[in-house]
């Protein structure tokens, strides 16, 4: 909201620096955001043409004599809307203009020109540029520009919390800061209506809806602009001017905050007011020109025939002021907020008027801001205030009263508060005392409520830097525990960082094509998403990495690895709150999601630049697996639809599927724009945490030195390692096998087509002896013997 | 005999004068020590020598090995030497040449802040609690004192779901217009605050770390963003206490030297309610462009929890006591790393990330 500080200090006389207003408005909770000045300075004047002749040889310059009350000077100017006896700003030579213009002496057509005259757009006011402005034919000669228009002025853009609708106008502010400076508002008084019957009829339908309606009638006004000043003054609040009559309710609304509306009392058929609901499907045309279609939820206001309003949001265009209008009837009303706030919604229109009673609006005041109005609409366009007025308020809400206890303050905020102190901030906010420690709230105050209200006035008006700085120590048995989760994340992520992976974060927003293309389940959807591309909730994370790896491949990087820890969304109950107080809508269970391409080192002088494989991504998987001390973990042949399904590996543990890796799909790769050596794996991460091992024990290294036995065997192309593996442990009955290593796997002669050739490393310990060559041999004959029977093994010799 | 023994000693000096290789060496140990060496001969000899000159001689031969011994290993200390010094004068690697190439990944920036923060607060005795992003507007909204058309849910643009099979909300949840808004995706981590306090008796000391979302994209608003919630409720806490719970916070994560204000503001769940402001680290609160000159910087929410939030809780207001705040997280790890534009966090660019 813009506050006119001029405007402020009239109503709240303070003698403080408007840098000191901002401040303490903003440490009293009305934060000041920006502010701005307006001045036009001092060498622009109001000066009167004298005389207006074309310039020789041009087709649109003239030139004039004019006098700016100090003497007679000549002007070279371009514009056309002006005739000579006219009043219009001058810029003197060495005038510096809002826009940074500075004003020289200047030769046009050869013809001297000693300042300019402006235009409105030239001394920043408006946009218009269409002529120079002309100034009231009454404006002496010499006056300044600024004294002209009011100014100077500062202007503060306020940022007013929900919770204070009392302070959307300058009176709210005003009584802030009277409040905040024990500076004393001035006080106005105000003309009543006095009594009659006037010629108009108002009814309330929905009480509910509109607690309270008052109307005044003002005849004989006559419609025409209003004076620079104020049309300036609504400005700097950032109002545009319309007409008198329209700019006396805007001001009387910037002034005292509640929205008033004129109707052209003739335009209102029966001139009748009905406060009613809409009929579903009945439709209007508000004051911005649109037809709108309307709900039995709308309140509108009616004449005896037709809506005329959409109440406390819009007027409507029938009965809109106009130049012939000379009767007006004018409304000051309440309506409920939320009310206001669904159909400001459902039309989108959100306005000063319906900005303020979504708020709420002070009800008690309703009859006193009508008649300000008038005051300001006879002021501005002449016409007489009935006498009389109608005021329907069926219901009158009574004040509410609050206990405030001076000990509980001093208990909330930490910081001893005294009772006289209490007394004296509450009065300051215009809270009056009613007995037993009650108060009794001004109307316009609607959100003190309560005891913590009140207690929140105090603090903020003492200001916050009053409370002391405490701490709380956590008892004992109350201190974070070391969650071993939590360290077994950070192990792994650490693993992963060893390993080169960037961690990624990606929006869990996703196209829900991409999560087609991947087969993954079907998602949660975005009702109201921000783009299309943002329209689903991510069921993989896949989605997202893949994006990350076209995103850095088509902006030159080559070697990009990727990992991120994330939730994924999934249409299903959760396992644990699946119903009751805690439950959660949806499943929301973390992955880790890898995605890598490029080499494996990065290619330099010392080598590199080999191409990622499927063992490079599964050594990965197999060293998280390890420094979570998972067990238990099978990698198993598998598919998935994002994978190729001849380098697709599934991940168990205790047998239970736990995520896939291998490389990606070829059509996934195509839609992704992808190349082909894309390598891809997703871990249920929970999983993996709940099989990861808290604490490790630690045993002694071993007493007697170990064999080592080197066998290699020829087996045929098909049989798996694990299986090879398999059957060497179960060789070994005496349970001496310590270590046993992969180390050679071949194919291609002299190993026959069909087959392969695979050495294993062998160390054998015995925990209470030195292992003899013997013995060794012996379990290397039996290990022979048994790959011989059970996978067709041949010895290599 | 006596000469002879002079004589091979000389010849044998002079033998091992010439030698430049530890072979050479070698070959005149063998010579003269070896099994038939030379010198080795004399000993053998030694029957050949008058019984009466044997005492004599016999010493003079043990002298003369002794000496060759000793003039064997002078002769291969000195090859070493000469080795040595030939070693060091060998051609100097290119020390300049990089250093074979390893690769290390990099923790996000904000994922990396979100650690420090349960770090930090876990040294203040804050337990990590959690709740799900798609929240029930019961618990993102009404429960907090944001019942629907209430203006303040202005300040929160929100993301709904899309409900066909909805599951079933949870006991107390408001009747809606049409099933359309009983889904949402949270608009910030406070509904955890109820979640926590419905599931337990006070004290609560409970920081909630998570994903938030609401409608909104700029240079410093991503549509999804990353808040801490921090809840501490328990009997005669107070303001102060709000405070000096920030205050160490915000010491710990950006130095001890930058300063916390409390401002008053608005949040239906907190009263009262304030913001919290911290002396620009980069300016050292001098006032610069980036805090518009002010010396300060929004940076968290906060404000003791609002006595209806703790009876909607189960909790008794008169007795007890708490509050609350809502850190951004995004923002402080933009603050700490001087980003300027947020979206940049979320694009994973790889020459963005791998400058941490």
């Amino acid at each position: 909201m813009k506050i006119s500080v001029k405007w402020l200090r009239e109503l709240c006389p303070v003698e403080i620096s408007d840098d000191e207003i901002a401040r303490r408005l903003t440490l009293a909770g009305l934060e000041v955001e920006g502010r701005q000045t307006l001045a036009i300075g001092p060498d622009v004047v109001a000066a009167r043409v004298g005389s207006k002749e074309p310039v020789k040889g041009s087709d649109h310059l003239n030139l004039c004599q004019v006098n700016d009350g100090s003497g007679t000077h000549q002007i070279v100017c371009g514009a056309s809307n002006y005739q000579a006896g006219d009043v219009v700003p001058l810029a003197r030579v060495g005038a510096h203009l809002p826009n940074g213009m500075e004003i020289k002496k200047a030769k046009l057509r050869g013809v001297e020109s000693n300042g300019m005259l402006c235009s409105e757009r030239e001394l920043g006011l408006s946009e218009d540029h269409a002529g120079l402005m002309i100034l009231p034919r009454e404006t002496k000669p010499g006056t300044r520009m600024d004294e002209v228009l009011g100014l100077p002025d500062t202007v503060f853009e306020l940022n007013i919390t929900p919770n204070r609708p009392d302070a959307l106008s300058h009176l709210g502010i005003a009584r802030e800061l009277s409040a905040i400076t024990g500076t004393p508002l001035r006080s106005a008084t105000l003309k009543a209506a006095g009594t009659g019957t006037l010629p108009a009829k108002v009814e309330i339908r929905d009480a509910q809806r509109c607690p309270r309606y008052v109307a005044l009638v003002i005849e004989g006004v006559r419609i025409g602009p209003s004076p620079l000043h104020v049309q300036e003054r609504l400005r700097a609040c950032g109002v545009r001017s319309i007409s008198n009559v329209v700019d006396a309710t805007n001001l009387a609304l910037l002034e005292l905050g509640q929205p008033l509306h004129a109707f052209d009392l003739d335009k209102l058929d029966g001139a009748q007011i009905i406060v009613r609901r809409a009929a579903e499907g009945e439709s209007m045309t508000t004051l911005d020109g649109k037809e709108r279609k309307l709900t039995a939820d709308d309140l509108v206001i009616a004449d005896a025939s037709k809506p005329v309003a959409l109440a406390g949001v819009m007027g409507g265009a029938t009965s809109e002021v106009s130049g012939q209008t000379t009767r007006i009837l004018l409304e000051s009303a309440m309506f409920e907020g939320a009310g206001v706030r669904r159909t400001a919604r459902r039309q989108q229109l959100h306005t000063e008027a319906s900005h303020r009673f979504e708020r709420g609006m002070d009800e008690h005041s309703a009859d006193k801001a009508a008649l300000r109005c008038a005051e300001l609409i006879v002021q501005l366009a002449g016409g007489k205030l009935l006498p009389g007025s109608i005021d329907v308020y069926p219901a009158p809400r009574e004040l509410p009263k609050v206990i405030v206890r001076p000990a509980r303050v001093s208990a909330v905020l930490g910081v001893e508060v005294g009772e006289p102190e209490v007394d004296q901030r509450l009065r300051s906010l215009q809270l009056t005392p009613v007995g037993d420690g009650r108060w009794s709230v001004p109307s316009w105050r609607g959100d003190l409520r309560r005891e913590i209200d009140c207690i929140e006035e105090i603090a903020r008006l003492r200001g916050f830097d009053t409370i002391p700085v405490q701490t709380h120590m956590a008892g004992v048995g109350e201190t974070a525990f070391i969650d071993p989760k939590r360290r077994a994340t950070q192990h792994g992520r650490a693993a992963l960082a060893a390993h080169g992976l960037d961690e990624v974060l990606n929006y869990s927003f996703v196209p829900e094509a991409d999560l087609k293309v991947l087969g993954a389940p079907e998602p949660i959807r975005v009702a109201n998403p921000l783009t299309a591309e943002q329209g689903a909730m991510r069921t993989t994370l896949l989605a997202g990495l893949l994006r990350n790896l076209g995103f850095n491949l088509k902006r030159g990087s080559h070697d990009v690895q990727l990992y991120e820890l994330g939730r994924v969304y999934l249409r299903e109950s959760h396992p644990v709150y699946a119903e009751g107080h805690l439950s959660w809508p949806a499943h929301e269970p973390r992955k880790l999601g890898i995605a890598l391409v490029g080499s494996r080192r990065t290619k330099s002088w010392t080598g590199g630049g080999e191409p990622l494989d499927f063992y490079d991504l599964k050594g990965i998987l197999e060293d998280i697996l390890e420094t979570l001390g998972v067990a238990g973990a099978r990698f198993v042949p598998a598919e998935h639809p994002a994978l190729h399904p001849a380098s697709t590996a599934g991940l168990t543990i205790d047998g239970v599927s736990v995520g896939v890796l291998g490389q990606i799909h070829p059509t996934v790769a195509a839609r992704f724009e992808l190349p082909a050596g894309v390598w891809l794996a997703e871990l249920d991460f929970d999983a993996l945490l709940s099989h990861a091992v808290e604490v490790r024990p630690l045993q002694g290294v071993p007493k007697f030195p170990a064999v080592t036995r080197d066998l290699a065997f020829v087996v045929d192309a098909g049989v798996a390692s694990e299986q090879l593996l398999g059957e060497i442990r179960a060789a070994d009955d005496q349970k001496l096998l310590e270590h046993v290593s992969l180390f050679d796997v071949y194919r291609g002669a002299p190993v026959p087509e069909g087959r392969k050739s695979m050495a294993f490393g062998l160390s054998l310990r015995a925990s209470d002896r030195t292992l003899t060559d013997p013995e060794a041999d012996a379990l290397c004959t039996r290990i022979r013997e048994r790959l011989k029977v059970k996978v067709g093994a041949e010895i290599r010799a | 005999m006596i000469d002879k023994i002079e004589t091979l000693l000389h010849e044998g000096r002079g033998e091992l004068a010439q030698a430049s290789s530890e072979a050479q060496v070698e070959a005149a140990r063998v010579k003269y020590l070896g099994k038939t060496g030379l010198l080795s001969a004399l000993r053998k000899s030694m029957g050949q020598v008058p019984a009466e000159e044997r005492p004599k001689v016999g010493k003079l031969v043990t002298d003369a090995i002794g000496a060759f011994e000793g003039l064997l290993e002078e002769t291969r200390k000195g090859l070493a030497e000469r080795e040595l010094l030939r070693d060091l004068g060998r051609e100097k690697l290119d020390v300049t040449l990089p250093g074979r190439a390893l690769k290390r990944g990099r923790r996000h920036p904000v994922s990396q802040a979100l650690d420090d923060l349960v770090e930090i607060f876990a040294r203040l005795g804050f337990h990590v609690a959690d709740g799900p992003e798609i929240e029930w507007d019961l618990y993102n909204f009404e429960k907090l004192g944001l019942p629907a058309d209430h203006p303040a849910r202005d300040m929160q643009d929100t993301f709904y779901l899309e409900t066909s099979s909805q599951p079933k909300p949870p006991p107390g949840s408001p009747p809606t217009r049409g099933s359309q808004e009983q889904l949402l995706l949270r608009t910030h981590t406070s509904p955890v605050q109820i979640r926590t306090m419905l599931s337990q008796p006070p004290p609560v000391r409970i920081i909630a770390p998570g994903k938030v979302y609401r409608v909104d994209s700029d240079v410093t608003h991503t549509p999804m963003f990353h808040q801490v919630e921090g809840l501490h409720v328990e009997k005669g806490l107070s303001m102060a206490h709000l405070r000096g719970t920030l205050d160490a916070f915000v010491k710990a994560f950006f130095g001890s030297s930058v300063q916390t204000r409390l401002r008053p503001s608005y949040f239906p769940f907190t009263e009262p309610s304030a913001e919290v402001d911290i002396s620009h680290p980069a300016c050292n609160g001098k006032g610069c462009r980036l805090c518009k000159g002010t010396g300060w910087l929004e940076v968290l929410g906060s404000g003791m929890v609002n006595p209806d939030v703790l009876s909607g809780a189960g909790y008794d207001p008169e007795q007890i006591t708490g509050y609350a705040f809502g850190v951004g997280i995004d923002r402080l790890a933009m603050l700490r790393h001087g980003a300027d534009d947020l979206r940049a966090f979320f694009d994973n660019d790889v020459r963005f990330l791998e400058q941490l």
